[in-house]
């Protein structure tokens, strides 16, 4: 009987986890994949067809859209890293006795709300604002440039958005290494960069992969970021999904639009995790 | 001079459609009323259908009761404050002093489409969605929030101000025929906001958003209602009676127009315009009112293919928990004293033409900045337009459901790309 309790023990105790996940992620996303099999509309209501070339329909309608977030989020993430990683590797290596204060500057933007953030951006930017005005009056830069309304203030805006994303999980990668193997290394000869780069890179890229889960799939599927900075050409799949559920009530479209994106994601991620191989993704989840 | 409302079309369709019909009348009265409803409904052929439906809007009126408090869901800035107080609104305050009723003011309603998705749960679930009034747009919106059978056809015996003092254009909506579900709280033009010191010319026409001299310049709405309609406008076709091919058209006209636009606007293009990231674009009447009223100097124009009057109305949503204390805010609006000192707040068309007089002598009774100011009311397009500013405005296309898909397919491209 002992025996049998003891077998149980694991499942008794990720049932409080495990129920939390059926309840709020698992019921969710399964109805959401019944709708999107569905047909009808708001008057006469929606029944299950098991309608597929639904898929078919928002992929080609929304390509382009589509296309579009994948770059915008994949640029995000890339200059995320560039940013991010020199800025947590010096917090993690000269920080000193201030780290806990660095680390706090960097997330004080997020005790402003999302939306007012973006929203300063494009004061910042505006054509005749007090960046782009002085620049335009000492004819840095011709009259009619301008930032807002084009991909690069997006790509900026996520940029800037999701950079603590990407910083925290480096740091945390980079703080935890060993200081003893940097030792070991330099009594290896290794120079410097090569104990950088054969040392404290690979052992970093968990952190990294973290960074880069944690940014890219918000990124991608992020549409205040486009509303409020984008021009006509830059409006991004979330957009789409916003519209088909709000305004157009067709939600068919939007459920099976946001299981090509989620699956989409989900493709990108694994791909990526493949590459940098499983035991990282492990580790990282068991960080 | 109270008029007997007209509840045939609206109701017909209620009754006779099979769709909807029984649903309809379901939901007419929320979860309350919906047994008695349901028992006559159950009974009833198609014969005198609209006799039957007055009945029982008269007979679920004669049930109700007023309970003294109120739940009302606004747009932002859509209401008087008080000075110094931001919490504060004198009229409701005027409300609860003369009717007893508390009035919960909530402002909830950012744009018609994600409210909508907001109540309709609770409503497609027959409960009581948290507001007893809302103030939507005719449109598409209003369209579906009646056929779906979500609002409550009002009591016109508590419609006296408002059979009074409102407005011709007011009373006689072509999206409520006979105001059984509605009566208008404010109402604003579309047209063309500019600013003539960077243009360097008068802008006449919606043809103006195309002029390649603006590249860049240009702003638009982006949603499936101002957008469409203003290009069937610039084209020189009536929305009202314009048929898909003229739609196709219009996009087309949209589409070239496109590499010269900014950006599809919602909210932000007052901001964009004020600080000359764009320099002509679509506007409602009253954002550039208020513009100039803080200091920017620019200049709304009327096309003259014509605009867009838009007009947003109170309504009961189903499952209204108070609906009589409804009733008595909704009509208490239509003094022209009220009206007057929303109007002065708002800066939108006021329903109440008899407010003008109001504001006019509360201007004659103030002095310094804010005589100037009400002085600028009474004569204004932007809260008392002229018959003329009247007659050039169409309230749009006005759609069937059964259009919305190939209207949306044709027009959401555009801005949506």
């Amino acid at each position: 009987m002992s025996k049998l309790k003891a077998r149980m023990a694991p499942y008794a105790m990720i049932l409080p986890g495990g129920l939390w996940l059926a309840v709020f992620f698992v019921v969710p996303i399964g109805a959401m994949a019944s709708l999107s099999l569905q047909q009808g509309d708001l008057f006469s209501g929606f029944r299950q067809t098991f309608h597929f070339h639904t898929y078919v329909d928002v992929i080609t309608q929304y390509h382009d859209q589509l296309v579009r977030s994948f770059l915008y989020g994949l640029s995000t993430t890339i200059i995320a890293i560039v940013l991010a990683y020199p800025i947590a590797y010096w917090i993690a290596t000269r920080g000193g006795r201030h780290k806990s204060t660095y680390l706090f500057l960097i997330l004080l933007p997020f005790f402003v709300t999302f939306v007012l953030r973006t929203i300063a951006w494009q004061f910042l930017l505006a054509d005749n604002g007090i960046v782009l005005s002085p620049l335009k009056d000492a004819h840095v830069l011709p009259a009619d440039f301008h930032i807002l309304a084009t991909s690069v203030a997006v790509v900026g805006g996520l940029v800037y958005n999701f950079l603590p994303f990407m910083v925290l999980p480096i740091y945390v990668a980079l703080e935890r290494i060993d200081r003893s193997l940097l030792e070991a290394a330099n009594d290896l000869y290794a120079s410097r960069s090569q104990a950088f780069l054969r040392v404290v890179l690979p052992l970093s890229l968990p952190g990294v992969f973290a960074g880069v889960v944690l940014t890219f799939v918000p990124a991608t599927s992020d549409y205040v970021n486009a509303t409020i900075l984008g021009g006509t050409g830059q409006v991004m799949i979330g957009n789409i999904i916003e519209t088909l559920f709000i305004e157009n009530q067709d939600y068919p479209q939007a459920a099976a639009l946001s299981w090509v994106l989620l699956t989409a994601l989900l493709i990108g991620v694994f791909a990526y995790a493949r590459a940098l191989g499983t035991e990282e993704v492990l580790e990282v989840s068991a960080a | 001079m109270t008029r007997p409302p007209n509840l045939d079309p609206v109701m017909m369709r209620g009754m006779t459609q099979p769709r909807i019909g029984r649903r309809d009348m379901l939901r007419l009265m929320g979860a309350a009323g919906a047994a008695s409803v349901l028992t006559a409904c159950g009974v009833s052929g198609q014969g005198d259908s609209t006799t039957q439906t007055r009945n029982q809007v008269k007979d679920y009126w004669s049930k109700q009761h007023e309970h003294g408090v109120l739940n009302f869901a606004n747009w932002p800035l859509y209401l008087d404050v008080a000075a110094g107080n931001k919490s504060d609104h004198p009229t409701l305050d005027a409300f609860t002093k003369q009717t007893g009723i508390k009035v919960k003011y909530f402002e909830v309603i950012q744009d018609n489409g994600p409210f909508f998705a907001k109540v309709r749960p609770s409503l497609e679930g027959g409960q009581y969605c948290g507001y007893d009034i809302a103030v939507i747009t005719n449109g598409i919106f209003f369209t579906q929030f009646e056929a779906l059978g979500y609002l409550v056809p009002l009591d016109q015996k508590r419609m006296t101000n408002f059979y009074k003092y409102a407005g011709d254009k007011f009373q006689n909506r072509s999206f409520d025929k006979g105001n059984i579900y509605s009566m208008p709280w404010q109402a604003g033009f579309t047209g063309i906001g500019y600013d003539p010191a960077r243009t360097g010319r008068k802008i006449t026409s919606w043809q103006d958003l195309a002029d390649p001299k603006f590249s860049g310049k240009i702003g638009m709405f982006g949603n499936n209602e101002d957008l469409p309609n203003c290009a069937l406008l610039a084209l020189g076709i009536d929305p009202t009676t314009s048929s898909p091919d003229d739609w196709q058209k219009a996009a087309d006209w949209l589409n070239k127009q496109k590499p010269l636009v900014r950006k599809y606007y919602s909210q932000d293009y007052a901001a964009a315009l004020a600080n000359g990231d764009i320099w002509i674009t679509m506007a409602w009447s009253g954002d550039i009112f208020q513009l100039n009223l803080s200091g920017s100097k620019l200049e709304f124009v009327l096309p003259e293919e014509g605009a867009l009057l838009f007009i947003d109305n109170m309504l009961l949503l189903k499952g209204v928990q108070n609906p009589v204390d409804a009733m008595e805010l909704m009509d208490f609006y239509y003094d022209p004293r009220q009206a007057a000192t929303l109007a002065e707040w708002v800066n939108y068309i006021s329903p109440v033409p008899d407010a003008q007089q109001v504001v006019s002598s509360d201007a004659a009774k103030a002095s310094g900045g804010d005589k100037t100011y009400l002085e600028s009311l009474v004569n204004s397009y932007a809260v008392f337009p002229t018959p003329q500013e009247y007659a050039k405005a169409s309230l749009g296309r006005p759609l069937k459901l059964s259009e919305l898909n190939q209207w949306n397919s044709i027009f959401q491209p555009v801005y949506q790309s």
